[in-house]
């Protein structure tokens, strides 16, 4: 890791000025509530996950803390800096964000793309400057991209357009990115290998909050879980102490089991398991003998 | 004791994979389009010589038959001493005519195609034009009550305007009621302002006099530049600059707003006031060039579908060179309907003909590459 580019990448704003999520409630338009009182706190250079069903109001929590739904009470701070109380270029030297994969409708290069993370840094009539094209260059080289630059983002692979978005949001130069679920739409290895891209942006004092589906991956990256029930925050805890067998069968409402396995070099790792013991073998019967066929015999 | 489970992992098996799966299978090989698209960023500026190039073709061609060199001499003397001209008749023919013609022509292909282009990166949509507003309708809904109302020319072409612009404010009100989604919000807007102008100039035709007003309507619907007069150019010039130099300076906003909303206002894009700005710029645009030569279908269009497969979907270089192949375009429709029959042509049905297959054309190069 050469010093120079630690140097670009380090951003203007580091601190050790932590994300703090006070009370914050939000919904949309005239509608309910649909988070709740959510409050905590991400400090920079942590992975924070938070793991909840469909609908129990991950991502507009996300979208409240990046200020795009306007909070109903509560705050979303940086030190003593009000996020909801920024415009969108000051606000997007804080927080950058990470969609999920998708489709654009025009073939915009993946330098290009990159390239538009500056744009908060824009004056009104200024261009872009040798500056931003060297702090893009060091985003695309630091998510190992860079034989990709002139290649339509259109045309690759939903893992490497998650590296590209995500190299975008490095080149935006904020504190903390939020992610909202970017391993979905990914096969088994992309997953893992983006997960530890984002993990290797941790030694930059970058602070990730992740919503994500999939509890292996708070094992695999995250150093705190935040379990999500109805907009309530129900838990805050590292992975081993809050995703449990319990807590995770009452959070998917499917009997799930946590285990920990021993790996030969010391180390250990915990894995959920989704079904009951005997569920395997119900479903084997239930197949055999259908319920029709069962009220002939 | 170590493994209860019986899972040993091969660490160096799985570095292994990872190193293989790193190196990319994609390679770094530009393909043909690829290649024109750098080519055309490099040197697009080159292009600028088709202009002017058709700008003298456009001259002496015509009605009254004009060499390139009687052209060039009475053009010089007119500035000089306008005595020593050969032959004044020329002077009218090139001053009063051909040149208002042909500079209004040039700008307002210019124009719509930018305002087209600038519309389909706001939209998220390449099968935006510029009248997804209303503009054209409400442009012609003016100028049909205008014609009944057996106004003048210019008279006409002010209630045109006028009512294009009613058109697009009306439309943008629509943004408040789904201010979730703003952009559905617009074309929504956009679609019902457009039927209740429509069904508007239904009954202004269904009342008009069939003899006096209607053939009117009608021809001014078609589209034509032959009512362009030397103060046009100075009509359309000073509404066009200001525009187009606000879209200009919203280029790089232009490509962010192609990706999601949200994503745009996260990136730092204040999407609402962008949005703003490109609606004024492409209205006025749009609205003075529709009040002059009525509605010129598939310029704005067709032409950023051009340039998108010359030059990429930058807006950096798709809005000049955009402008640049716009006002060739319609300069070469509209010497074609200068000359081509012994009757002008109406310069909307040209557009369309020629616009059509060319798009279908390009689409079909596109579908055979994805």
């Amino acid at each position: 890791m050469s010093t120079d580019r630690y140097r670009i990448l380090r951003p203007p704003l580091i601190s050790q000025v932590p994300l703090r999520v006070s009370g914050l409630t939000t919904g949309y338009e005239k509608g309910p509530d649909i988070v709740h009182e959510v409050s905590f706190e991400l400090k920079p250079g942590r992975f924070m996950c938070i793991l909840g069903e469909n609908g129990c109001g991950k991502t507009t929590l996300l979208k409240a803390i990046l200020a795009l739904l306007p909070a109903r009470h509560g705050s979303v701070k940086i030190g003593k800096t009000d996020l909801h109380m920024l415009h969108e270029t000051q606000r997007a030297k804080y927080l950058a964000y990470i969609p999920q994969a998708h489709r654009t409708p025009f073939p915009f290069t993946v330098g290009d793309v990159i390239r538009m993370g500056r744009t908060a840094y824009h004056q009104r009539f200024s261009r872009e400057t040798a500056e931003d094209r060297a702090i893009a260059d060091a985003c695309m080289r630091q998510m190992q991209i860079e034989h990709l630059a002139e290649w339509p983002y259109t045309k690759l692979s939903g893992g490497q357009q998650q590296l590209v978005l995500i190299a975008r949001a490095l080149a935006q130069q904020a504190s903390f990115l939020i992610m909202d679920e970017p391993t979905s739409h990914l096969d088994y290895g992309n997953q893992y290998r983006v997960l530890e891209k984002v993990n290797e942006l941790r030694q930059y004092g970058i602070g990730v909050l992740m919503v994500t589906h999939d509890p292996s991956h708070c094992f695999y990256a995250s150093d705190h879980v935040m379990l999500m029930i109805d907009g309530k925050i129900v838990a805050t805890a590292s992975p081993e102490d809050a995703i449990t067998s319990q807590s995770m069968s009452e959070l998917y409402h499917f009997p799930i089991a946590v285990k920990r396995f021993q790996l030969e070099c010391k180390a250990h790792r915990y894995a959920c398991i989704p079904g009951t013991s005997n569920s395997r073998e119900n479903m084997e019967r239930s197949r055999y003998n259908s319920p029709i066929s069962s009220s002939f015999n | 004791m170590n493994d209860t489970n019986g899972i040993t992992l091969d660490n160096n098996n799985v570095l292994a994979h990872t190193a293989k799966a790193e190196k990319g299978v994609l390679k770094p090989l530009l393909n043909a389009q690829q290649r024109r698209h750098r080519f055309f960023q490099r040197w697009w500026p080159w292009l600028i010589l088709l202009p002017v190039a058709c700008f003298f073709i456009s001259f002496v061609i015509g009605r009254y038959p004009l060499s390139l060199k009687d052209f060039l001499h009475t053009f010089y003397w007119h500035f000089r001493d306008s005595s020593q001209i050969a032959d004044p008749n020329m002077d009218i023919v090139i001053f009063n005519v051909r040149l208002p013609r042909v500079l209004v022509v040039l700008m307002v292909g210019a124009g719509i195609s930018m305002a087209g282009a600038a519309y389909q990166g706001m939209f998220r949509n390449p099968l935006v034009s510029p009248d997804i507003l209303g503009v054209s309708a409400g442009a012609s809904f003016g100028a049909a009550l205008a014609i009944i109302n057996s106004s003048t020319i210019a008279t006409t072409q002010i209630t045109a305007l006028l009512f294009a612009l009613l058109a697009v404010i009306l439309s943008t009100r629509f943004e408040r009621f789904i201010s979730s989604d703003p952009i559905l919000a617009l074309v929504l807007g956009g679609m019902l302002i457009r039927g209740l102008f429509n069904a508007g100039l239904s009954i202004v035709k269904y009342l008009a006099d069939p003899d006096a007003h209607l053939p009117a309507i009608t021809f001014w619907l078609m589209g034509s530049f032959s009512d362009v007069f030397p103060k046009h150019v100075l009509q359309v010039l000073i509404p066009f600059l200001p525009a187009c130099f606000l879209l200009y300076i919203n280029r790089n906003k232009l490509n962010v707003m192609s990706f999601s909303e949200e994503e745009a206002r996260a990136i730092g894009v204040k999407t609402k006031r962008v949005r703003r700005e490109v609606i004024l710029s492409c209205t006025i645009i749009t609205a003075s060039s529709v009040a002059i030569c009525g509605q010129i279908g598939w310029v704005g269009l067709v032409i950023p579908h051009v340039t998108r497969s010359l030059v990429g979907p930058n807006y950096r270089t798709l809005l000049p060179v955009s402008a640049i192949l716009g006002s060739v375009y319609l300069l070469v429709c509209d010497t074609i309907c200068r000359n081509a029959f012994s009757v002008e042509l109406p310069i909307g049905i040209l557009t369309s003909l020629i616009g059509i297959p060319f798009f279908i054309i390009i689409f079909k190069q596109r579908a055979g590459r994805v």
